[in-house]
């Protein structure tokens, strides 16, 4: 009898343990799509503080009442409000157009080593962007999928872990914006 | 200047489409092995061994702080746009400390005309985008329009390291300074941003910990090679390199740290 006891004593720590191993590991796969996410808010954020700084690239060469500069001026406050894929979407498009407009009407700015720093940035800012959203979705596949398999769901369901969110393509969008530049 | 704002606006261009496109799952370029984690690793035959040896050692004394500087000369990029390559080259070979994140990434893909200077997490403060991008047009390109590749890219190197050295404090080229190069804006900075700057600056020096302080104790004895370079003179290199026989064979690799990069430097193009 005591034998049987011991025995079931010992199955029950090593279940429990196998359970704490399971809920710890989803866990970690949780954070670790957070983390991912929170670099992507940080990269978004960096192309919205470069705004200002186009800006002041543009500003000894423009008007206030010029096209580029109300357009800036527009993609400022377009930045600040912005949350959404598709909202961000929509402002790179314009950032492309205002950058076409204020190289066309102000062609000196092709020589201004700061213009060109500053596309520099621009163009590392989207690629970090698209870096980051591309480990987001790396996290968030690894992480779905130990959610859904068995014997991980039912730990996952009793916890409330639930899927998460791939970044994925709008409707529409694969039409990029073109950037004429001669 | 046509091309370049061209090349410039076309890698915008893609990496807005890659984002549009919404890359979910992603298929990787082949990335070649490295075995013998070279530092200056070359497919194409572009490298001179001058240059090569110079990466080599500049890796070498770069050690403490776990930086590193590699240079990729490539036959071709699979198919795939430079900045995804490069990134993927950069991750999988994992240059830099591993901690730090401390690794450059001089990727060139001569027959494509395109060129990456990819940076780690750790030196983007060093290196950021604009300083990157400017390398690239100022120091290599320029030369690559001639076909100096050798040339463009030992001058890029140079100047890679120049901000790596101020980044650490530390002098192991003495004949190259970051004033050397140019990565300053023409803009005049406002009294504010002075006044913002000398603070931190304040903080910076009187603060504790410091960790570009760290490599200054160490350049004492026996480091023959930044005397040399500083005596360097370019007709007379068998005597020059005859004192550095022990680093030949094996050094050429030393191990790459395990650092990642997030996606920042600057690509271009000629």
């Amino acid at each position: 009898m005591k034998k049987l006891i011991t025995g079931l004593v010992v199955l029950l720590v090593i279940i429990f343990a196998g359970l704490m191993v399971s809920y710890n590991g989803l866990v970690n796969l949780d954070e670790e799509v957070q983390n991912k996410w929170s670099q992507v808010e940080t990269n978004y954020q960096r192309r919205s503080d470069l705004i200002p700084n186009l800006a002041n690239t543009v500003k000894g060469y423009a008007e206030h009442e010029s096209e580029t500069f109300k357009g800036i001026a527009e993609l400022r406050s377009g930045y600040k409000k912005a949350s959404t894929p598709k909202e961000y979407q929509q402002l790179d498009k314009e950032l492309s157009r205002v950058i076409n407009i204020a190289v066309e009407s102000y062609p000196q700015l092709k020589a201004n080593e700061n213009f060109l720093a500053l596309q520099d940035e621009l163009a590392g800012t989207e690629n970090r962007i698209a870096v980051s959203r591309r480990d987001y979705n790396n996290a968030v596949t690894i992480y779905n999928k130990k959610i859904r398999r068995f014997p991980t769901n039912i730990m996952a369901g009793m916890f409330g872990f639930e899927k998460a969110d791939l970044f994925e393509a709008e409707k529409g969008a694969e039409k990029a914006p073109e950037i004429n530049f001669d | 200047m046509g091309i370049k704002r061209k090349r410039l606006l076309t890698v915008t261009l893609t990496v807005f489409m890659a984002i549009l496109i919404g890359i979910n799952t992603f298929a990787s370029p082949n990335i070649p092995k490295n075995p013998r984690q070279l530092f200056a690793y070359d497919e194409v035959g572009i490298l001179s061994k001058e240059t090569s040896q110079y990466i080599n050692h500049i890796n070498l004394a770069l050690k403490e702080t776990g930086a590193q500087i590699v240079v990729s000369v490539v036959k071709d990029l699979g198919g795939y746009d430079i900045e995804s390559y490069a990134n993927e080259m950069f991750r999988e070979w994992g240059i830099g400390d591993k901690e730090k994140n401390n690794g450059v990434l001089l990727l060139v893909a001569p027959d494509e005309r395109k060129l990456r200077i990819e940076v780690g997490y750790g030196l983007e403060g060093a290196i950021p985008d604009g300083k990157a991008g400017r390398i690239i047009r100022n120091e290599i390109t320029p030369y690559f329009k001639n076909n100096q590749y050798d040339e463009g890219i030992i001058n890029g190197t140079k100047a890679i390291l120049a901000l790596v050295q101020e980044e650490y404090g530390i002098k192991i080229d003495n004949s190259i300074k970051a004033e050397d190069f140019n990565y300053e804006d023409s803009s005049k900075e406002s009294p504010i941003e002075i006044l913002v700057f000398m603070i931190i600056v304040f903080f910076v020096l009187f603060g504790k910990g410091r960790r570009g302080r760290r490599g200054r104790r160490r350049h004492g004895s026996g480091y023959i090679w930044p005397m040399i370079l500083s005596n360097r003179d370019n007709d007379d290199d068998d005597d020059k390199f005859g004192g550095w026989g022990g680093f030949g064979g094996g050094s050429g690799g030393g191990g790459f740290g395990g650092g990642s990069s997030g996606g920042g430097g600057a690509s271009g193009g000629w």
